[in-house]
């Protein structure tokens, strides 16, 4: 798991979000690796498996990796990405999980 | 206030034995634990997850979600529709992380029961371990008259001015600050769990306490346990405990999957009863700030016969915005413009559906369907709760269905039900229950002193041995029972 990768992805999956007065300075990559370490063996397997095809479908549409695309082709992928049946799941667990995070005591 | 007495934690985890060894530091484990020290008996408490106090994540969802929570507050439960289970895993077990709701199993249940499952668990027999329960954990029931908790007070006063039955409800809180977090344990220390009112004071009467541990297997000779496997999380060590006498509370979940890893061959039947709880937000003419309360005072128990409950809950941005996460973004946004009117609320059902815990090669899974009563039963009851909440003087309503859909006028609600599938329904479960059930029939695996038939020495004291599915919060029952075991135990 790379920290560039899911710092990136918690960016992208917050965006356009109000950002007055929450945690978008923090690190999302320390609380998911919290979350994981922790995680029931299916969640964790399947956050690998999006992670994992994240940057497979960013190279396949875009020729680059996840990280290193702009912040609209990011949203794009997302979006693309939240059609596909499985991964759209995994999607919204992680984005409860960064909201959960955006938000923490707010 | 009692603090948790640091000494009773065992540092040194070679040799250890015990008379009384109890697994699981939750309802059941901590009332079994305190009754066996109250009696002068040598006892050890064995808990997978670790100790915090109360007040320790000061209201952070992100740090106690992974420390407290099993699974990282995200078990999953696959099936039409999948959703989440969630459960505690620290010394206090869920009682740690849930509301400190405490109510008397209904009479009408143990009639059932006692009909059907049970023997002499009636109302009468019960009622002393309920008292001793309220006492101990502070139950009380809290008035809106704060003029904060505005979201239990709307649909408190709007029920019963249709005539619609609603209560206040009874929690076990000393000085409530309102911080709205229960989840997180308690930012303000007012909550009662389990682990101040029973363990710490089990602490300080000789009760010895192992946190970070996890029983992998009872091993056992001629019907007859002896000992058990433990594995620190921590260290990787693995030790042995020696007891007499075993008594297991490791939670719906946990205490089969421990009988069928032991036993190496399927025990239990491998089902849980659950509580479904399907999360409608409203937004409301009127600021009501809803953050600025407790998870909820009052409850409307107009369908509770049939097992369906309506209340607010915890409100704050995260947990709102969590729970509607399938929204596009730019609508979050919108939403977070109203937020100081809009609240969270839960229909709480009884489905028949049971979810399947599945076990193989020491990895398990959950699996569910859910069947057409209980989907028809949460249709109608979305359908009449979206209407109650117009009628309260909600300009809009969030209906926990995927896509999170927002309507405005009451006519939307039929075409919408109408349309809904099954596996659309967007909910979570809190409450599992029945995985083990006592009986007084020869088939079952645990008898009514909540002793198994087959090992002579073991016992289960957890929501795994409630007959059925009871339709409220379970912890005051699972206490109750863990009273009466230990009782009919005769220590």
């Amino acid at each position: 798991m790379k920290k560039e990768k899911v710092n990136k992805l918690y960016i992208t999956l917050i965006e356009k979000i109000e950002t007055n007065n929450i945690n978008i300075e923090g690190n999302f990559y320390e609380f998911l690796q919290d979350i994981l370490r922790e995680a029931h063996w299916v969640s964790k397997y399947s956050i690998y498996v999006y992670l994992f095809f994240l940057d497979i479908l960013s190279l396949i549409i875009f020729f680059k990796l996840f990280k290193n695309l702009n912040k609209i082709k990011a949203q794009k992928l997302l979006k693309f990405i939240s059609k596909i049946i499985f991964l759209n799941d995994i999607e919204d667990m992680l984005k409860k999980y960064a909201l959960i995070y955006m938000y923490d005591k707010n | 206030m009692t603090k948790i007495n640091k000494n009773s934690f065992i540092s040194n985890n070679s040799n250890l034995s015990c008379d009384y060894l109890v697994i699981g530091s939750g309802a059941g484990g901590s009332v079994a634990a305190s009754e066996i020290v109250d009696n002068g008996k040598d006892c050890i408490l064995v808990e997978e997850g670790d100790f915090y106090e109360i007040d320790h994540f000061k209201g952070s969802f992100t740090k106690s979600i992974t420390a407290t929570w099993r699974n990282s507050g995200f078990t999953p439960v696959f099936g039409k529709p999948s959703f989440a289970f969630a459960e505690g895993r620290c010394l206090g077990g869920s009682t740690y992380i849930n509301g400190g709701l405490i109510w008397r199993t209904p009479k009408k249940i143990l009639e059932k029961w006692n009909e059907n499952h049970l023997e002499k668990y009636d109302y009468e027999s019960l009622e002393e371990h309920f008292v001793k329960i309220e006492n101990k954990l502070n139950v009380i029931t809290e008035s809106n008259d704060d003029g904060l908790n505005l979201d239990s007070k709307i649909i408190h006063e709007s029920a019963l001015n249709k005539n619609i039955k609603s209560v206040y409800v009874p929690r076990a809180v000393v000085n409530c600050r309102r911080k709205n977090v229960c989840y997180t344990g308690c930012a303000s220390g007012a909550k009662q769990s389990v682990l101040q009112a029973y363990t710490y004071d089990s602490s300080h009467k000789g009760l010895r306490i192992i946190v970070n541990s996890k029983v992998k297997k009872i091993k056992f000779k001629n019907n007859e346990a002896y000992s058990v496997s433990v594995l620190n999380s921590k260290t990787n060590e693995k030790f042995d405990i020696r007891f007499k006498k075993i008594i297991l509370a490791c939670g719906v979940m946990q205490t089969p999957l421990l009988i069928n890893s032991s036993f190496g061959k399927k025990i239990s039947n491998f089902e849980m009863s659950i509580h479904l709880n399907l999360r409608i937000s409203a937004i409301f003419k009127n600021r009501i700030t809803a953050r600025l309360g407790t998870m909820f005072t009052t409850q409307i128990q107009e369908f509770i016969d049939n097992g369906d409950i309506f209340m607010s809950t915890n409100f704050n941005k995260s947990n709102f915005l969590s729970s509607i996460s399938s929204l596009d973004n730019l609508k979050l946004n919108e939403l977070l413009k109203h937020i100081d009117n809009t609240a969270s609320f839960v229909l709480q059902t009884k489905p028949t559906s049971k979810v399947k815990i599945v076990n193989a090669f020491d990895k398990h899974f959950l699996r569910f369907s859910l069947n057409d009563k209980d989907f028809i039963n949460i249709k109608e009851k979305l359908k009449y709760f979206s209407n109650f909440l117009f009628s309260t003087g909600a300009d809009k309503v969030i209906l926990p269905i995927k896509g999170n859909i927002i309507i405005s006028n009451k006519s939307q609600i039929d075409l919408i039900i109408q349309k809904l599938k099954k596996k659309d329904l967007q909910m979570l479960s809190v409450h599992g229950m029945s995985s083990m059930p006592m009986s007084k029939h020869d088939n079952q695996f645990l008898n009514c002193q909540g002793r198994s038939r087959n090992i002579h020495n073991l016992y289960i004291a957890d929501a795994s041995i409630l007959p059925t599915n009871i339709g409220e919060s379970p912890q005051g029952t699972i206490m109750a029972f863990s009273y009466e075991i230990m009782k009919r135990m005769s220590l």
